[in-house]
Parts: C-alpha cells; structure tokens; sequence
C-alpha cells in the first residue's frame, strides 16, 4: 500500500465550477448557537421545482445555527435562507423513541431559484453550517408545472384535491400518521399516464389509482383501478412506486399518494408526477449520476454494469503489467507474468432463437460475449467451448433489463459426461448452519483438464420467461486486476488540530497479487493524509463458506489518518478531495484511477464532534439516493 | 346500565318469521302417525339372495314396506316369515335364516297383504367353517372396540400393545399378540419384554383375556365379560394352540369390502331398524358380516344401536352409523322424525342445489322454511356477498321495491361492487395466511402476496389457476411469499400438508408418523407428497429471497457438504422419497418443468380440488360445509349432500372455477334464501339446509357493522414504525380491508376472534366472557355511541323523533322496519327515562349488542 497526498493547490480541474454556493444573509439566530456538530438535515419541503421558477421552501433539521450555505452537486438551483426558528416541541408521548434526547428540530425558510436552463432531474442538496457539512437531500427540477398540495386534509375520495391539467408535479406531505392524499383529475378515453412519487428516506410511498364511480353502499365508494408499491427490494433497485394505467373512458380520476403501513410525519414530504406515459419515458435520467464527477465509478460484481466488447480493454486500465500478451494465451503462459491478453474486441454471439436441444447447443471460441434472453419459462441457452489443462476463465453476467431478483440468472457448466464443473450459486453454511445460496454476477474458474465443456444459460426458477430476461454473459480469460475499492464515508468534516481516520477497502480480483497505491487529491491547505493501521474485530469463522475464492473477491483494509494542523484555516465550502487509487505490480506502476469524490470541510475547533461516516438514517438516505439517479 | 337498558325487551329473534311459517300455503302439510296399511304400496326383502356357506351360516334379512309417498319403514319385527323347504334352513330370531342342509329354498315374508320372498341357497352345509383369525378372533376384536383408534389402534397402541384399526392387517395383529414385544412408533424393532399375550397351556392366564375382562388392571375398562360367548372363543382359540388358521383357512375368499343396508333411512322418534351389514369377498361371493362388526352412532342423542346393529330412534335429528369391520368402515345415514308427513308438498326450486337439498329433505320428512322475506335476504346476502349490513336507505329502498326480479338482480349488483372485492381478498387471505409475523417481519412481502390476492378477486380470476400459480409459486413473485413466512422455509412436509389441506380438503397430516389410522393414506404417500417440496430453496437473504426449485432436483452449488439436502428421506425406512402423487406415478426431473409445477397441476385439476374448493366455499355462505369441518374429507367424515357437492363441483369446474359464478349459483337458490324461521318438522336439523343458520359475525365483520351502524369508523394503528413514529390504517379503512391484519392493534378484533394466521386460520364464534365484559364495557362499544358524526347523535341534533330514530336503527343494524309494538315500547321506555340522551345512547348500545345484529341469520 503506498500514499501520497497533493495540495487542493496542485488539483487543477475546475470542481468547484460544479458546485454551486449561495451565500446566506446573516441572520438571526433564534437560539444560542450550538456548533457543536454538523447538521442533520431531516427533509424538505418542497422536494423541489420546476425550471424557472421561484418558491419557498423549508429544510427541516438539527444543528442548523449559523446555517448560511446550501450546496448543490449540480448547477441550476440558487437557494437563500430566510430564516431560522426552532419548531415547537411535541409533546413527550408523542415523541418517537428514537428521538429522545435529541437537540431542538429547526426550521430552515429558504428562497430556491431554478435557473430556467437547469436540466430536470434530481441532485443532491446538503446544508453547510460553521460545524460542517449534513448529508444529503435530493432535490428535484421537474420541466412540468408544479401543484402545491392545498387542503390540510382529503384523505377520503370525497375530499379530493382537485388538480390542474396534467402534466404536472404535485409537492405535498403525509403530515401524520395514517394520512393519505387523493387528488382528483380528468383524462380521455385511451390516454395512458405514468405515475410516479418521489419522497425522502423515512417514507416508503404507494401510488393507488380510483375511478370515483360510487358504489351501491355508499355514493363516495370508489373503485380502485391500479395499485403501485414497488414491492421488490434490491440494493441496485428503486423503491418508488411508478404506475402506468392506460384510462378505457373520459372523465374524473383520482390519485390517491400514501405511505408504506401509513407512516407519516413532518418528514414525510413527496412529490408526485403525472405525465402522459411515452413523455417521460423520454425525460431526464438523472443530471447526476456520478455525484457531479466526471468519472463514471468502477463496478465490478454488479448485475447491472455494462459488459461491451470493449471489456478486456478496461480491465487492462486497472492493472500494472504493459507487455501485452495474446489473447489465446496459454496457463502456463500467463502464469509467469500475470500480465493481461492484449486487447480485441470480443465477439457478440446471439443466443435467442438457438436451438433449445442440449445437443445442438452452439460452439464458440473463447473470449465470447454472450446475449440472449430466457424466452419462455424453463428456457435454457447453450453453448459449447473448449478449455486446455489451466485455463483461467472468467464469467461476468449483465441483466440489461430485468434484474435480480425478478431475473435470477443461473449459469451451469457442465463437461462432456454432463458432470457439474461450475454455477454461479455460491452457498455457504450460515451461523444458524442452514444452507445460504446466493447467485453471483461473476465467478472464475481454472480448468483441471482439457475438455469440452457446455455452459448453460436461464433463471434459476423454472417458472419465468420474456422478453425482460435478457443477458449478457462474458466469458473471457482471467485478468489480475484491481477491483472495486470501497469507502463508507461520504463526507468528511475535520477538525482543525484533530486526527479523522478514514477506512478503505480494496477487492483484489483474479488473483491479483499487487499492491493498490491510494492518494488523495486536493486537500485543503493544513490538511494532510498519513497511512494508518486499525484495529478490525475479530470475526467469528463462518461455518462453511463454500468455494468462496469464486464467488468472491479478495479483499484487504487500509486506512488514512486525515489530520488537520491547528491552524488549518476553517473551508468556508467543501472542498472535493478526490480517492484514487493505483495498482503496483513487481515495481510498475499501473494507471491512476479515481475512486471516489469526497466532501470535506475543515471547521473550527468549536465543533469538536466530527462526522466521519453516515449515520443509519443518513446512510439510508443516501442509498436511496444513489438509487435515484440510476436511469428507470 | 340504565334502566332503560334492563328493561328493553329482549330483541325479538325474527318473531314475525316463525309466527308467519304456517301462513304460507305452499308448505302446508299435515303431520301425524305412521300410515295406516291402506297406504301400504310394496314390499321387499333385503337382501333378496343369499348364499349360505358352512354349517350353522345365517343372514339376516329386513323387510321393507313402502308407503304411498314413497316412504319406507322396517317391518321386520312386525312380518311373518316362513321358509318354503326347512330341510335347507331355518328361522331364527327375527329376520335371521340359519342353513340346515344342502339346497335352495325360499323365504317368504308376509305383511299386511303384500308378501314378498328372496332366494336362499345353502352349501357345505355340514362343515363347520375353516378357522381364521382374521375372521373369529379379528372381528371380536373390532366388535369390542380393542382395535379402535381410540385405544391399540391409536398411533402408539395403549400399553406397548397396537393392533391395526379394524382388524386391517390382522397378520400383524396376529404376531403381536401371539409373539409379544412392545410397540416403538418410529421403529419396526419390537421392544421388550418380549412375552406373548397368549397362554396356550392356560389360556385364562392369557393377557389378552385377562385385561379386557378386568382380571388385570385395564385403561379400556371391561371390554369382554368373562364367560361370554366372545370370551369363550377366543379361549377356545388359544387353548387350540392360537393358530393363524386352521384346516384350509388359509385359502378362504378374503374380504374385500363392506355394505350396508339401508344406506340411507328415516326412521319415527321411538322406531328402530335392523341394520344389515354384507363382505364382499374376493371370489365374488357375499357373507353376512352383520355379527362380525362394530356400530356407532355419531349422534347418539339421535339414534342408538346394539351390539346386532339394530338401530333405535331417540330424537328427532340424523345420525351417520359408522359400521367398521374386517379392515373396513360403511356408513349409513338415518334420520329420525318426530312425526311423518302424510302429504309432502312441491317445493318450488331455482336450480340443481335445491333439486338435492330438497329431495333429502323429503326423504328425511323435514319441511323447509319458507322462504325468506325481503328484509331478512337482503341482511344476509349482503353480508355473505360482501361483508357488510346494508345501509337504512338501500333498505327502504329494497324493500319497497315491487320488481320480481330484484334478488337476482341485487345479486349482480353485489357481485361486482368494490366491497364483494374487498370482502372476498379478506377471506382468501385469511386462508392463505396473509400476515407479518413477529419474527422475520418484512411487510413488503405479505402486502405484495395480499394485492396479489386482491388482484384475483377484483379480475375474477380462475380459481384454479390461483391456486395453481401459489402451490407452484417460485421466484420473487407475490405468491411465493406464501412460503416465507418466517425468512426459512418450512419443512417440506409441513409445505406439502398445508397446501393440500387447503386445496383438496384433506388432512394427510397423520400419515407423516404412520400409516393414516381412519383413512387410506400411507406414510409413502405422505412422504412421496413431501417430496415435491424437497428441491425448494430460498436464494438470497432478507429482503431479495427468492424462491427456486432445484434444477433437474440437483443440488445446485454444493460447494458445501449438504449430503441430505435435497432428498427427502422416508423417516422409518431412511431411504430418499421420490416425488410421487397420491395416485402412486411418480414426477422426475425432466423437460423444463418442475415436479412442484406438475403437482399444483394435478392437484387443481384433480375432483378433490373443485369438491374441496366448493365445499370451502359452500360453508361461508351456509355456516357448514357439505362436509364439515370443510378440510376434513375422509371416509368417516362423509358429505351430507354427496350428489349435491358431486354436482356443485362439477358446476365449478364447467365454468371455469369462477367464483363469481359459484356464489351467484348458491346466493339465488331457494335453498340459500329459506328463512331462519324453524317449523315443526325441522327444528333439530342443523345438517339439510332446511333452514338458514344464524351464525355469529366473524370480528372483521362484526366491528365494520358496528362501526356502520354507529356511524363511527375505527382506527387502526400498527407496531411497525415505532422508529419513525407511527403507522397506520388510513381514515375510513374497514377492518376486513386491513392488509397484514396481524401488525394493526384493535383489542376488539383479538377478543373477538381474529386468528393469528401462524396456521390456517380456525374461527371460533362461540362466546366467552371476555367478550361478555368487552359488550358491557369495552370502548369499541360505548365510545361510538355518542360523538360528533355518531348516527344517533346526528339523529338527536337533528330533531328527529323517537320514532324515527328508532326506525332509523332498526333499519341500519337489523335491516328491517321495527314492529309497531317495538317502537311502541321502545317509545314508551325512552319517554320514562330521565334522560333523552341516555336512552337513545342505551338503544343503540342495545341493538348493537343484541344477537339479532352480531349474528347473520
């Protein structure tokens, strides 16, 4: 492992062109000033806005005194704050378990001003106050015209708020427990609309559609049309409910918006779409995928990275070895040197239509990128290749469009008797010594012998099949490289004369045996990264972890020791350190490789906690974040 | 209370309706003594031929006379017999022939007038009959209850000593009581002592004469008194050396099955019928078994019977006479009337169900009810179609509606209206378990199972294909929830034995330890069920687990040892089960199937599926299945109505397993719409469908209409966001619309009877104190009767009258104008009451908490 670190003066990309600061008014606060920690930002409302416009809105949250920046990662939005006061405290039985003891919640007034070139989508919003940098919020600029929910209640049909003609961004809050918002709203016969609600961490939203046609009852019956929670959870996956319902006849709708099991509260704010379907199948995916860098982060076991023919070719980016190597490169050859194949493009082989017999399974040569799609339940796709004494093979699996675990691809290679020789089921013995199988996006493997051997593609139940259960199934040599290199901390606030360690966690895949060099670019002035070491718990062995040098990557732990001199100057704005990370191989140096954007600010002594890692809500929050710039 | 309360006369249970039943024409009838022989039509003997086989063979012999009205009654005891040659036989008691000699002769029978006569032939005549012990000491055994299930046929025997139930595998039996040993229920080992409980040197020393006679301590009590007739042969029998047989014993006709005459009888309160009972033996003969057997009447407040088979009336009522011998179980089915009814009027029908309910009705001499009045179908049709009572106005509306077709058409109206949706996603998810259970909660998963429930219903879903999709359910589709409940999945035996305990009506349960003791199911047939669920996993942790079936029924991945995982091994025998229906063809791997899929589509497509599936249903609407409990279908359980659960089933399954079609077919038949008014003739039935039943509201509904008629909706909040404050039901919501019902509190539901849906769910309606305490104190009660928007305080503001109030009431929790002497005394009571207030809160709280309301009649 080896560190260096550079001065925020020697980093010559222009990051802070992306991050747009407002400056506050000074302002009044309404309780003696409290810095002794960062924000909490809790919600906001509204959850954002249209291009072009000005509006009020309000930060809900903790720790907000001398409040007088927000920050974007993205351009387009200028906020100003208002005001500040603290709200009134609810009464002790009223008081979730989870917050007693916790400081005064304040509310933040804000003014926001949507450049009308802003792109639509989400970013991400934090607040900066002299105790540091909150987590995020996510903000969303919406091109359509936007409905601020008006009546303090029409949780009935009858109560419907009416609203204006789609389409349309409606802003509103499930203000307490067991609320729910109709709202009322016409179309003609055979339009089709898409719904969807965005919301923050603590909300969990349904999307329910009813025609309010009365029932022999009771006149203010309506009929439940469509119904949308998103039920599938998946880390990768968006929990927010979208609903597409084509109406068979003219006349008045309503929309009803409510929370997972009826939770609600102040933080409970949402926001809710309505706009013929094809419109916004074509709009923004997000104007922030990659956290305003302009890098796209590495991804290695992930059902949904992109698997191209240009694949060999990135994996040689994150390796240390030049000579270049052929591709039909022996084991043995390989062995000595580690050194990757030289680049070619694969070659994309179509399975769907393939003749479904085990015995006219397709042949091919080996690297092959394989795409096809379980077309009908207990579909299998085959293909045959050969394989000498030691060859190293990976095989990545993509789900294009359907995912795990709606699409549970089930890879099978089998030799020439039909014998097993490998699955990307991975199961271990757990602690309560049951059986976890887990299916896995990769899984590597060397021949023992030579052969002929058959690759089986389908889901693992034998029940689903269609046009959504595409693959893409790489099969290529093995490359020693470095893989994912993770790091919890999304934001750091150092203070000045203290020490914040910093976890790193580097994936060694395919027998990678180097070294993975780690720097930071871009500290602020009086901050400086050393190497550490850290204590880790002692894990409790597991039972039986399977075959795990398959399923798995190798990983090792590192850790930076952030140290702020005393006298480092206070960062008025966060600073964006970037992580990057180099592979070393026997004295070469390899490429060097962001990792990771991270926020940093340096705050005055006075705020004495730091906040080094994401709290559960915070990390939560952040998590659905990330999903929600992922593309629909 | 107030005085007002304790002095409300107590709500009349439909008082009109009785009082109205002997007005109405169509069912008059008289009733009196059993006709005179002027009505005498026929006479027949049963049976009309017998073969008389060894020395000292007989048979019992019934005479049956029937009447004009084609009633039939036993005479038996009242005929003369005679025999046309005694050299071939002779008579012995009542209707018994025993074989003298060689030949054929005829038994003639006279009563009244009319004769009758049936063949007689006798062989072997002068050879007394092979010993077996199958046929002397078996059957002494069965008639003397040893081998009931109740005592050494019980799963684990009594004492270490087991015998089969009925003498069903009496080689077994035989070496158990000749060669000793105790029983052990999970091996074939025999444990010790091994000691006989025979003494062929002194065989009063036997244990097998000693305890049933009481010489030795006995749990079964005294079974066989000393110096019996069955004592004395089984001494006999021992003394002999207790062989298996004797002489050529061993190559007689097994038996093969049993019969019963009559089937099916109607006997008058005091009669009483002779029973005869026939084996059908393997070689094609037939033997009267009357005397080898064990009767026992299910009801024996109804009906009674001696060790002959003679069945005597007791009250009126019906009873099943359970004959079981020689490894075998009959049934007949007797009813009992208080008094006949000489002319049985036509009844008018409005399909096939009334065809069958009403032929047994008049077989059974039980008159229906009358049909119900508007007020009272309209109150039961509405809660059986979609849970809840009508509103006042659609009553008034009802029932001043003069159309002749408006039941059928109300029908039409319920049957597509959001609440039948919601009513009926209730009651499915009840039975297929719908819950968020304390541990392993994940609620995404059981409300995505409950909308796919409620996706089915509101799109009228096959329910064959329902039931198909959950059984085969795999993936992460909303139906495979079903099996993961608790984040693991249950044993595949437990996986096995729910789903055809919901699909096929029948419990196989039993047969998981051992060959099933009253019916024919077999531990390999438990097992090779089980097997079908063997290859299921769970891939993935909380909250992504999917649900997959093995491929090819391989280990998938055995990176780690799992030797056993995915064979389901036989837990006497060790060895691996294959997936194999009840049919015995076994289901392997092959093609792109699965067995898991094979089975759901032998299951749905099998007869137990519709016949358990209407049957099911049959019970929400009448209060009893066909067969009841409704998944308990075995032989000792049998349907009361088989033609009629034959046909509903097969109706079921020509359209489509369409329940919207099952209801409409139950909800307009004259037998759904029979008033719960009683007549003379069918007071004790509780089994024919003579009348409608009242039965008590399940707490869903109960507290939806408590809440209708107060005009205050409930709230429910749940325990699942405590974190980040509360959750709950939204305003207005119902409790049968409750998702995951489990997670929502309301003390009113859990005292009331809401199951906890951890098995299939079992409702008990009966009442308890502490739902007496919950009516006389309970919030749910008395915070509803009197708050802003509360029915009878809206009423009160809005100056109506006492009258009208009342009215009012009557109207929304009885569905039904009040008499004119109720709202007299109602009025004059309210006028005695200090308070207007108080009285009209106490009315309401009276008609909420009367039976009238709580129950559906």
């Amino acid at each position: 492992m080896a560190l260096s670190s550079k001065p925020a003066g020697s980093f010559s990309r222009g990051w802070m062109v992306t991050v747009l600061l407002v400056l506050l008014q000074p302002l009044p606060c309404p309780a003696e000033a409290d810095t002794s920690g960062p924000p909490e930002i809790l919600s906001l409302f509204p959850l954002g806005g249209r291009q072009g416009e000005a509006f009020q809105g309000t930060l809900r949250g903790r720790g907000l005194e001398g409040a007088r920046q927000l920050w974007f990662d993205s351009g387009g939005v200028r906020a100003t704050v208002l005001g500040l006061r603290n709200e009134e405290a609810p009464k002790p039985e009223e008081t979730p378990r989870s917050d007693a003891g916790a400081k005064p919640v304040q509310l933040l007034s804000l003014r926001f001003q949507v450049d009308p070139t802003a792109q639509p989508g989400p970013r991400s919003l934090r607040a900066i106050t002299p105790g540091g940098l909150s987590h995020p919020l996510t903000f969303h600029v919406h091109a359509e015209p936007g409905h601020l929910e008006s009546r303090p209640s029409h949780d009935l049909a009858s109560e419907a708020e009416p609203l204006p003609e789609w389409p349309l961004a409606v802003h509103g809050t499930i203000g307490r427990p067991a609320e729910v918002d109709y709202y009322a709203f016409s179309v003609s016969e055979g339009e089709r609309l898409r719904f969807e609600v965005r919301s923050l961490a603590l909300s969990d939203m349904a999307i329910s559609l009813y025609e309010p046609a009365g029932s022999w009852f009771s006149p203010h019956r309506a009929r439940r049309l469509a119904f949308s929670d998103e039920p599938v959870a998946y880390p990768e996956l968006s929990t927010e409910p979208v609903l597409r319902y084509r109406f068979g006849k003219s006349g008045r709708y309503l929309v009803r918006v409510s929370g997972f099991l009826g939770e609600g509260g102040p933080d409970h704010p949402y926001l809710l779409r309505i706009a013929r379907d094809a419109e916004r199948d074509k709009e923004e995916a997000s104007v922030s995928a990659s956290g305003g860098s302009d890098w796209e982060p590495w991804r290695e076991r992930s059902w949904t990275r992109k698997l191209g023919t240009d694949r060999m070719e990135a994996l040689r980016a994150r390796t240390a070895l030049p000579p270049a190597t052929p591709m039909k490169q022996s084991a043995e050859e390989q062995a000595g040197t580690q050194g990757p194949p030289a680049p070619e493009a694969i070659p994309v082989i179509e399975l769907d239509g393939a003749p479904d017999e085990a015995s006219e399974a397709m042949e091919v040569t080996l690297p092959a990128l394989l795409a096809g799609t379980i077309e009908h339940p207990g579909d299998i796709d085959r293909v045959r290749f050969a394989a000498k004494v030691g060859d190293r093979v990976a095989l990545e699996i993509e789900t294009p469009r359907a995912t795990v675990p709606i699409f549970n691809p089930y890879l099978k290679m089998v030799d020439a008797e039909g014998a097993e020789v490998l699955t990307n089921v991975h199961s271990i013995l757990n602690a309560n010594t049951e059986i976890e199988k887990q299916i896995r996006p990769k899984v590597i493997h060397s021949f023992p012998r030579a052969g002929e051997f058959t690759l089986e593609i389908r889901d693992i139940t034998a029940a689903f099949g269609g046009p959504s259960m595409a693959y893409r199934v790489l099969i290529r040599p093995q490359v020693p490289h470095m893989g994912q290199i993770h790091l919890e901390e999304d934001h750091l606030n150092l203070v000045a004369g203290r020490a914040t360690p910093v976890s790193l966690v580097t994936d060694q895949e395919e027998h990678f045996e180097g070294s993975i060099a780690l720097s930071l670019e871009g500290l602020p002035p009086g901050v400086t990264a050393v190497a550490a070491t850290r204590a880790e718990p002692d894990a409790p062995p597991a039972v039986n972890e399977g075959r795990k040098e398959r399923y798995v990557s190798r990983s090792r732990k590192a850790s930076l020791v952030l140290v702020a001199a005393a006298d480092a100057p206070p960062t008025p704005v966060p600073v964006v350190v970037k992580v990057m990370a180099q592979p070393v191989v026997e004295g070469r140096m390899g490429r060097m490789t962001p990792v990771k954007d991270l926020l940093l600010m340096v705050v005055a002594p006075a705020a004495i906690s730091t906040r080094t890692a994401l709290n559960p809500v915070e990390k939560t929050v952040a998590e659905r974040d990330n999903r929600r710039v992922s593309p629909d | 209370m107030s005085k007002l309360v304790s002095r409300l006369p107590q709500i009349p249970m439909l008082p009109t309706l009785v009082a109205g039943f002997l007005l109405i024409p169509a069912l008059q009838s008289t009733a009196g003594p059993e006709p005179s022989s002027s009505d005498l039509l026929s006479l027949r003997l049963a049976p009309d031929k017998t073969t008389l086989r060894w020395k000292d063979a007989s048979q019992q012999f019934s005479v049956v006379a029937t009447f004009a009205g084609g009633r039939e009654t036993d005479v038996t005891s009242r005929a003369e017999f005679s025999l046309a040659d005694p050299a071939v036989a002779r008579l012995g008691s009542a209707g018994r022939v025993v074989a003298a000699g060689d030949g054929q002769t005829w038994l003639k029978v006279t009563f009244a007038s009319l004769k009758a006569q049936a063949s007689v032939v006798v062989v072997d005549s002068a050879r007394p009959p092979p010993f077996t012990y199958e046929k002397e000491i078996g059957a002494i055994l069965t008639r003397r209850g040893c081998n009931d299930v109740a005592c050494h046929a019980g799963v684990k025997g009594q004492g270490g000593f087991r015998l089969s139930i009925n003498a069903a595998h009496p080689r077994q039996d035989y070496d158990w009581i000749v060669e000793g040993g105790v029983f052990q229920v999970l091996t074939d080992e025999r444990g010790e002592p091994i000691v006989p409980r025979v003494d062929t040197e002194a065989p009063e020393s036997s244990l097998l004469l000693r305890k049933p006679s009481l010489e030795v301590a006995h749990g079964g009590g005294l079974r066989l008194e000393k110096g019996s007739a069955d004592y004395q042969a089984i001494a006999n029998w021992i003394g002999r050396g207790a062989p298996y047989h004797e002489g050529n014993g061993g190559d007689l006709p097994k038996v093969e099955g049993l019969e019963v005459f009559p089937r099916e009888g109607l006997l008058q309160e005091g009669g009483s019928r002779q029973l005869i009972v026939t084996a059908l033996l393997s070689d094609g003969t037939r033997e009267d078994y009357t005397h080898r057997v064990r009767f026992e009447s299910k009801q024996q407040e109804v009906a009674e019977l001696d060790r002959q088979g003679l069945v005597r009336a007791l009250n009126p009522g019906e009873s099943n006479i359970l004959v079981r011998g020689a490894g075998y179980e009959v049934q007949s089915r007797i009813g009992v009337v208080a008094e006949w009814i000489h002319d049985y009027p036509e009844l008018p029908r409005a399909n096939f169900i009334d065809d069958e309910v009403f032929a047994k009705l008049r077989k059974f001499n039980i008159l229906p009810s009358r049909r119900s009045g508007d007020a009272e179908f309209l109150r039961r049709v509405c809660l059986d179609l979609t849970g809840r009572m009508p509103p006042a106005g659609r009553v008034r509306e009802f029932l001043a509606d003069p159309d002749p077709q408006k039941r059928e058409k109300l029908i039409e109206v319920l049957l597509d209206s959001p609440e039948f949706v919601d009513y009926w996603t209730f009651r499915l998810a009840d039975l297929f378990r719908v819950a968020v259970f304390p541990v392993g909660i994940n609620p995404k998963w059981s409300q995505s199972y409950w909308e796919w429930i409620r996706d089915a219903v509101a799109r009228n879903r096959p329910y064959d294909r329902v039931a198909e999709e959950r059984i085969s359910a795999q993936g992460y589709s909303p139906a495979s929830r079903h099996y993961l409940p608790y984040l693991v999945l249950p044993p595949p035996e437990n996986m096995m034995g729910e789903e055809i305990r919901v699909f096929m009506g029948r419990r196989l349960d039993c047969a998981q330890c051992h060959d099933h003791p009253y019916e024919r199911w077999t531990q390999d047939q438990f097992w090779g069920m089980a097997a079908f669920f063997g290859s299921m996993f769970r891939l993935g942790a909380n909250p992504e687990s999917v649900v997959f079936d093995s491929p090819d029924g391989r280990e998938v991945a055995a990176d780690v040892p799992s030797p056993t995982e995915l064979r389901v091994l036989h837990p006497r025998t060790g060895q691996e089960v294959a997936p194999t229906l009840l049919n015995g063809t076994r289901v392997a791997f092959d093609g792109p199937g699965f067995p898991r899929g094979e089975m759901a589509k032998w299951i749905t497509s099998h007869p137990y599926f519709a016949e358990a599936s209407v049957n099911r249903f049959w019970s929400y609407f009448f209060g009893r299945g066909i067969v009841d409990p409704v998944d308990d279908f075995r032989s000792n359980n049998p349907p009361t109505h088989p033609e009629l659960l034959r046909r509903l089933a097969e109706d079921f399954a020509r359209n489509g397993y369409d329940l919207r079609h099952l209801f409409r077919r139950i909800a307009r038949s004259r037998t759904y719409q029979l008033s719960s008014a009683v007549n003379r003739t069918n007071r004790a039935d509780r089994l024919n469908y003579s009348r409608a039943l009242s039965r008590p509201l399940d707490a869903e509904i109960l507290l939806d209409a408590i809440c209708d008629v107060t005009g205050v909706p409930e709230t429910y909040g749940n325990w699942l966001h405590k974190k980040k404050g509360r959750g709950g039901a939204p305003r207005g919501t119902r409790a049968v619309q409750l998702k995951e019902t489990d997670i929502y509190q309301s003390t009113f539901l859990d005292t009331f009877g809401r199951p906890n849906r951890f098995s299939i769910p079992e409702r008990d309606g009966k009442s308890n104190l502490t739902r007496a305490l919950h009516l006389l104190v309970g919030s749910t009660y008395n915070e509803k009767l009197w708050a802003e928007g509360a029915r009878v305080y809206e009423l009160f503001k809005g100056g109506a009258s006492d009258a009208e109030i009342v009215e009012e009431l009557y109207l929304a929790a009885f569905s039904r104008f009040p008499t004119p002497s109720e709202v007299e005394e109602l009025e004059r009571l309210i006028a005695q009451t200090p308070s207007r207030e108080q009285a009209l809160r106490d009315l309401q709280w009276a008609l909420i908490t009367s039976r009238e309301f709580a129950e559906n009649h």
